[in-house]
């Protein structure tokens, strides 16, 4: 290195390291203040919005494809299959163990660790959703996802409905809903890849290539033995599915909401290892809304 | 203790107080409180509104320590804490003035470059009119002796951002020693 400036001597010298003592009052205090306060618990908060996609825009000033994001949840569909949704946010806990899920379109995903799910039906989306019956409710969405939105956290999250494991080392499961984008095609396998690929770049998510080739293909069972187009989609630090909102697409000429289930925790996780990692976890709630690894032989329909 | 063990035992310490245990806590709050308030007292030039960061700065840890992925990285950590708690200060004392009164911050007397009160004065006059973002970047440099990897882990930026806000704040503070050392240099002018 050569010799430092004039100017870096000065403040070397004016910045000199020397006696600094921070009076015990200071920390007395600092100390009394936090006997007082309690800890926020860690969900793994994985993303922020960098900025708006050009499909983003379009798909706000248009229309709303609802995009659900979900993080870990498996829910029965025996218990909360769609068509039963119930008006506002709501918990229940089921009372049942969970029962092993319909033999059609795959057999069970249930990870070892969940024993019994508490329904819950967003207020904001309308989705079910089951959720281990130790997890609880963070906070309900109060308002959908809108253009502008950025961190996904405990105190700006309006837009995500969120649930915690009980670990104080915490998983969270984010499920929200976005707009899909003006003519974007949900539907296929391909298209929801090139959606996650645009999300993965707004999130500010790194190797958004490798993001959509580590994506799964998975089925969301839109009745009878169909399989329509899902995916699901790990990455070293948290776990994503992107699926339409079937039953809004029923009633309008396109799906124009896809759902989004997020967990926040890397596969390795500690507190996920009871579940076999937060990648079996997050399938197991997938099945609660209805999607699942497809079978031998089975794919999407486009 | 050998700096294994320290930072073994710091670990621990920090995973404990992730954990809820405010005694764990405490104990790391004791043992940076020192380098806490040198930082602040440097960024903000002001006792009692550097007091005020570290406790707030401490307060905050505390809340949003479960959140800390890497417990080897809790000192860049918490030294973000402080240096955005500093910025908030300073925004809310806004009213400073720069050249009017110069707080007594003790420095070391003998250095070569520092020599004469009234160089003292000036460099003071010069750094106060710094924005509070190149305070920072500078105490880092030249009172924690930080390297650009160190100050943008500090900062949550890349090296070479930290490099580049490094130089701009050291052209800044060099122009405005120069203004100072003018005989038309403004002696008036607030600062954040």
């Amino acid at each position: 290195m050569t010799g430092r400036s004039s100017t870096e001597r000065i403040l070397d010298a004016y910045l000199a390291p020397e006696a600094d003592r921070l009076p015990d009052r200071v920390i007395e205090a600092a100390l009394a203040d936090v006997a007082r306060t309690p800890q926020r618990r860690a969900l793994g908060v994985p993303w922020r919005f960098t900025s708006m996609t050009n499909l983003m825009r379009a798909a706000a000033a248009v229309a709303i494809v609802a995009i659900v994001g979900v993080g870990v949840l498996a829910l029965n569909p025996g218990i909360f299959g769609p068509g039963a949704p119930t008006p506002g946010p709501t918990a229940t806990a089921a009372a049942s163990p969970i029962a092993a899920p319909t033999p059609s379109p795959a057999p069970s995903e249930v990870a070892p660790g969940i024993t019994a799910w508490t329904s819950y039906t967003s207020g904001v989306y309308g989705f079910t959703i089951g959720y281990p019956d130790d997890w609880t409710l963070a906070w309900a969405a109060t308002r959908e996802w809108q253009a502008g939105d950025t961190v996904l956290n405990a105190e700006e999250a309006q837009y995500a409905d969120t649930f915690a494991a009980p670990e104080a080392d915490t998983i969270g499961l984010f499920v929200w809903e976005m707009p899909a984008g003006e003519g974007a095609d949900v539907e296929s396998v391909e298209g929801l890849k090139a959606w996650a690929k645009a999300f993965c770049n707004d999130v500010g998510e790194s190797s958004c290539e490798e993001f959509t080739q580590r994506a799964e293909v998975m089925c969301l069972n839109a009745g009878g033995d169909s399989c329509r187009a899902a995916i699901f989609v790990p990455t070293a630090e948290q776990q994503y599915a992107f699926f339409i909102d079937w039953e809004s697409a029923m009633v309008t000429s396109a799906p124009d909401r896809v759902r989004v289930v997020a967990v926040g925790r890397e596969d390795s996780f500690p507190a996920a290892a009871r579940y076999g990692g937060s990648e079996a976890l997050l399938k197991s709630i997938l099945t609660t809304m209805d999607v699942w690894t497809p079978a031998p032989g089975q794919a999407p329909s486009a | 203790m050998r700096a294994t063990e320290r930072a073994e035992m710091d670990r621990d310490l920090v995973e404990q107080a992730q954990r809820g245990d405010r005694e764990a806590f405490a104990i790391l709050a004791r043992t940076r409180g020192d380098t806490l308030f040198g930082i602040a007292r440097r960024i903000l030039r002001d006792v009692d509104l550097a007091e005020d960061a570290v406790q707030q700065t401490l307060v905050i840890a505390w809340r949003e320590l479960p959140r800390l992925r890497d417990p080897d990285r809790f000192d860049a950590w918490l030294q973000r804490a402080l240096v955005h708690a500093c910025y908030a200060e300073a925004r809310r004392r806004r009213a400073w003035t720069s050249s009017i009164r110069v707080l007594p911050v003790d420095g070391p007397a003998a250095a070569d470059d520092l020599a004469s009160l009234a160089d003292r004065d000036e460099v003071e006059r010069g750094f106060r009119r710094l924005p509070p973002d190149q305070r920072a970047i500078l105490v880092l440099h030249h009172y924690l002796g930080l390297g650009l990897k160190e100050i943008g882990e500090v900062l949550d930026i890349p090296a070479g951002t930290a490099r580049s806000r490094l130089h701009y704040a050291h052209r800044a503070m060099r122009a405005l020693l120069e203004a100072d050392a003018r005989p038309t240099a403004v002696a008036g002018g607030k600062s954040s």
